[in-house]
């Protein structure tokens, strides 16, 4: 059994300025563009004095979000808050996006990673060069001494695709990871099934019996472990006679439930971390790029 | 199957293999380090445990980052070598 990994394939292409290809990320990230419009649209309509269940929710969000503006940029750069707050809401649907399955999550394509990291370093130089000046911002390479104006340039063009490249390949890596375990269940189950259905009636009926043993005794005591070894047992007793009479073929009984916790961790935790990650890297950038105002004599 | 494109690709399996394993050390030790300390500044002042374990996750997926370098190398081997 072979484990293949694609990008993202091109669904069509616009003849415009020598062909623009949409592909799964652009949809992807497109889509979630349009869901998270939609949901501010439909909560920033009924704002009220005194606020439902969606609102409080909405406002605390939004209040969290610019408690952590303002500890990590300072408060004079309070009005970034939206800007970080779409790049974290993007990047966190982008990688959500793909566990509904059918569609492939935006972030696991390095050109939607690489595109925020270069915005991101687009911003950080117009706010130097605004707050610095253009000679002040090529003065600023030359620091501490005069000697390390080639490691400051290489730092600089290396930033953005640092953070590019985390993001991308935690999503990807991710995927990938999640993908050949799969595949791994899928053939062990297949050769489990292979094994019952050649040993006959007798091993495919005990396995049932004791999967559905199992399944009580977790019930009763509220195990869920027990649980998932009865249903296990159950599935692989049920479908090995199944194959034994020819109904069915190689039903991957075991990537039901094992891959899934392992699934959780790679494609939700990791997604809510990068984007997090991401964020804040974008936060303290863009705060060492604008610092604050001298106090007026 | 062409002989050439065996010894690649077993070529590419062994270095994909060298890749992650030498890859995972320093990211390995590292956060190792950084969760060891988090822990102790808990220990000590154990008032502080939110901050604590939100900068400690922040700097183990900043750490995590070289890792994961070798493990974009290390497929970029296995699956984009033909």
């Amino acid at each position: 059994m072979s484990v293949s990994v694609d990008g993202a394939f091109i669904y069509f292409t616009i003849p415009l300025f020598g062909g623009i290809n949409i592909t799964q990320t652009t949809v992807s990230s497109f889509l979630v563009l349009v869901i998270f419009s939609i949901a501010c649209i439909v909560l920033g309509r009924k704002l009220t004095k005194r606020p439902g269940k969606a609102q409080v929710l909405l406002e605390k969000g939004i209040s969290m979000m610019q408690n952590m503006v303002v500890s990590t940029m300072g408060a004079h750069n309070v009005h970034w808050t939206p800007f970080i707050l779409t790049i974290f809401v993007s990047s966190v649907g982008g990688s959500l996006i793909g566990l509904t399955g059918f569609l492939r999550s935006s972030t696991a394509d390095l050109s939607c990673t690489l595109t925020w990291a270069v915005m991101v370093s687009v911003i950080i130089w117009y706010n130097n060069i605004k707050n610095n000046g253009f000679v002040g911002w090529l003065k600023g390479f030359t620091e501490p001494v005069v000697v390390m104006t080639p490691m400051n340039l290489v730092s600089e063009v290396a930033q953005p695709f640092s953070m590019a490249f985390r993001h991308f390949g935690n999503v990807a890596g991710g995927g990938v990871i999640t993908t050949i375990l799969y595949t791994a269940f899928s053939a062990l189950s297949a050769l489990v099934l292979n094994l019952i259905a050649s040993s006959g009636w007798a091993v495919g009926i005990v396995l049932i019996v004791v999967g559905v043993a199992l399944f009580v005794l977790g019930m009763k005591k509220h195990r869920m472990l027990v649980d998932i070894l009865g249903i296990l047992s159950f599935g692989l007793g049920l479908f090995g006679i199944l194959q034994g009479m020819g109904v069915l073929s190689n039903v991957p009984v075991l990537a039901l439930g094992i891959p899934a916790i392992i699934s959780v961790y790679f494609d939700v935790f990791s997604g809510f971390v990068q984007a997090y990650v991401f964020s804040l890297l974008t936060m303290v950038y863009i705060a060492g790029s604008c610092p604050e105002p001298e106090p007026e004599q | 199957m062409d002989m050439g494109y065996a010894i690649m690709k077993a070529a590419c399996a062994i270095a994909a293999g060298l890749c992650m394993g030498i890859g995972a050390i320093g990211p390995a030790l590292g956060e190792g380090h950084a969760v060891g300390k988090a822990l102790e500044g808990i220990a000590r002042q154990p008032e502080a445990t939110g901050d604590l374990r939100t900068t400690m996750v922040l700097g183990c997926a900043i750490t995590e980052t070289t890792g994961i370098y070798s493990l974009l190398i290390s497929f970029l081997l296995l699956f984009a070598v033909n």
